[in-house]
C-alpha cells in the first residue's frame, strides 16, 4: 500500500466497497499516514456537504413555469391563430400556407435545379478525352511563367473529338426538351456554347505541340473559389480526401495510375496529379461509385486518409462520384493554401 | 402538456448547481426539457438520456465562465437549506476539473447511479467512481478553506 493508492481508494473505502483484505490494509495504512487521514477528513466533509445540497428543492413556481413553457414564437403563433379563428377567418392559415409555398417556388425555382443537372451532365461527358494518360504533371508550367495559351475551347477540350461529342449532346438535349421546355434550350445554348470556338484537328495538334498541359490561371482559381462558395447550398456531393505520404515522388504517380485504372476521369481544369507545389499533388476527378472502396483501400496503403463530404451545386450522374484528393509529402508538411 | 415532475426537478437542479443563476437555470432547463420531450424521454426509464442531454447542454452553454456566488437572492426559484454554504460550492466549481464537478453533481446531489452516469457520459463506471472520489476530496478541501 502506498499513499497514492490509499488516497485513490478512499472513496470506495468510505462507501465500504473494498474487499475485506483491502479494507484491513487501508485501516492499517491510515493509522500510519497523517496526510491520508487529512484526505479522509476532506472526503467526509465533501460527502456531508453533498448530502445537504441534495436537499435543495426546486420551487413549485419554477416547476410550473418549466412545465408550461413554450417558446415565444409558439405563443405568438397560437395567439395569432386564435385571434383570426375568432374573427371567423378560419381559412386564413391555409391561405398563408399556400402563399408561402408559392413564394418559395418563385424564390428557389425548383424547375431550374432540374435543368442545371442536364447542363452539368454535358460538362461531365465532354471531359472524357482528357482522361487519356497525358504528359507527366511534373512538367506543368507555373502560372506566372510565360506560356502560349491556346484558345479557350482548346484549353478545356484538348481534342476536336470531345467538341463533337459536346455539340452532339447539347443538340440532343435541345431536341428532346425543347417541345416541353423551350426556355431550357435557350439556356443550354447560352451557357456552354457561347465562349466556344470550333477547333479543327490540325489546330489541336499544333497547339498541343506548343503546350499540352493546361496551366491554371488566377481567373480559373477564382472561378473555382466561387464554385466552393456556391457549394453551401448545392444539391450534389463533393468528396474530399487528404493524404500524407512518406515517399511522395513514388506515391503520386502510382496514385495517378490507379485512378486511371479505376476509370477515373479528370473533373477540373488541371491535369490529374497536378503538382501544385513540389510537395503536393492535386487530383480532381470523377470515378464510378463502385470503385470507391478499392480506391480508398489503395490510398490507405500509403498512410492515413482524411475523408470528408460536402454539399456542392454540381450533381453527378447516377453511379459517379467526384473526388478532390490532395497528396502531400509527409516529410515537409506546411500550411498549404486552400484547394483551388 | 403533463411532464414527469422528477425530470423537471433533476434538470432544474442540475443547471442551478452548474450556473448558480436563476435565469440560466430556467432558460437551459427549458431547452433540455423540450428536447427530452420531443424524443419522448421524459419517463424515468430514460435516465441515461437525461444524463446525456444534460452533459451536452452543459458543454454548449454560452457562458462557460465559472460562476460566482455573491449570496444574492434567487427569487422563488429554489429552496436552499440554511446550513448549505453555496460560496464553497462556487469555489469548488471554479477550481475543480469540470468532469469531477459534474460527476459529483450527478452522482451525489441528483442521485444518478454510477451505471447511468457511465452510460450517459460514455465512460466506464470505474472512471465515474474515480471522478466522484477526487471531486468529493476537492470539495472537502474547499470547505476547509
Amino acid at each position: 500500500m502506498t499513499r497514492f493508492i490509499c488516497q485513490e481508494l478512499l472513496y470506495e473505502f468510505v462507501a465500504d466497497r473494498l474487499s475485506p483484505q483491502r479494507h484491513s490494509e487501508m485501516v492499517a495504512y491510515l493509522a500510519t499516514c497523517a496526510e491520508s487521514q487529512r484526505e479522509l477528513e476532506r472526503l467526509q466533509k465533501g460527502i456531508h456537504f453533498v448530502a445537504v445540497a441534495s436537499r435543495v428543492q426546486i420551487s413549485g413556481e419554477l416547476q410550473a413555469s418549466l412545465e408550461d413553457f413554450k417558446p415565444r414564437w409558439k405563443k405568438v403563433l397560437s395567439a395569432w391563430t386564435m385571434h383570426f379563428s375568432n374573427q371567423g377567418w378560419r381559412l386564413l392559415p391555409y391561405a398563408v400556407g399556400a402563399m408561402a409555398i408559392a413564394l418559395s417556388a418563385v424564390v428557389f425555382k425548383p424547375w431550374e435545379v432540374r435543368m442545371r443537372s442536364d447542363v452539368l451532365l454535358v460538362e461531365q461527358t465532354r471531359s472524357e478525352p482528357d482522361m487519356q494518360p497525358g504528359p507527366l504533371p511534373g512538367s506543368a508550367t507555373p502560372a506566372s511563367s510565360p506560356t502560349v495559351t491556346p484558345p479557350l475551347a482548346l484549353v478545356e477540350e484538348q481534342s476536336a473529338n470531345a467538341r463533337t461529342i459536346t455539340l452532339n449532346l447539347v443538340a440532343n438535349l435541345m431536341e428532346s426538351h425543347e417541345p416541353l421546355f423551350p426556355y431550357r434550350a435557350a439556356n443550354l445554348v447560352a451557357v456552354p456554347l457561347a465562349p466556344i470556338e470550333i477547333v479543327t484537328r490540325e489546330a489541336v495538334a499544333t497547339a498541343a505541340a506548343v503546350s499540352t498541359v493546361p496551366t491554371p490561371t488566377a481567373a480559373e482559381a477564382e472561378a473555382e473559389e466561387n464554385e466552393r462558395t456556391l457549394s453551401i447550398t448545392g444539391k450534389g456531393w463533393l468528396n474530399r480526401a487528404d493524404l500524407e505520404v512518406a515517399d511522395f515522388d513514388m506515391a503520386w504517380p502510382a496514385i495517378r495510375s490507379k485512378i486511371i485504372a479505376l476509370e477515373g476521369k479528370v473533373a477540373g481544369n488541371v491535369e490529374l496529379g497536378w503538382l501544385r507545389q513540389e510537395t503536393e499533388a492535386y487530383f480532381h476527378f470523377s470515378v464510378p461509385e463502385s470503385n470507391r472502396n478499392e480506391l480508398e483501400i489503395f490510398l490507405k496503403t500509403f498512410g492515413p486518409v482524411r475523408l470528408s463530404r460536402e454539399r456542392h451545386p454540381r450533381v453527378m450522374p447516377d453511379g459517379q462520384i467526384r473526388i478532390i484528393l490532395t497528396v502531400r509529402d509527409g516529410n515537409t508538411i506546411e500550411d498549404s493554401p486552400e484547394t483551388p | 402538456m403533463q411532464h414527469d415532475a422528477s425530470v423537471i426537478g433533476a434538470v432544474a437542479k442540475y443547471f442551478f448547481f452548474i450556473s448558480l443563476d436563476a435565469h440560466t437555470t430556467f432558460s437551459s432547463s427549458a431547452k433540455v426539457i423540450a428536447q427530452l420531450d420531443s424524443h419522448n424521454w421524459m419517463g424515468v426509464g430514460h435516465r441515461v438520456e437525461w444524463v446525456r442531454a444534460l452533459h451536452r447542454a452543459k458543454s454548449r452553454m454560452r457562458n462557460s465562465a465559472a460562476p460566482a456566488w455573491t449570496g444574492g437572492a434567487l427569487p422563488q426559484s429554489v429552496t436552499i437549506p440554511s446550513e448549505l454554504d453555496l460560496s464553497a460550492w462556487a469555489t469548488f466549481l471554479n477550481s475543480a476539473h469540470a468532469e469531477e464537478a459534474e460527476a459529483v453533481l450527478l452522482s451525489q446531489i441528483l442521485g444518478f447511479s454510477e451505471a447511468e452516469i457511465a452510460q450517459g457520459l460514455d465512460v466506464s463506471e470505474g472512471t465515474v467512481r474515480y471522478r466522484v472520489g477526487r471531486g468529493l476530496r476537492h470539495l472537502g478541501g474547499c470547505l476547509e478553506s
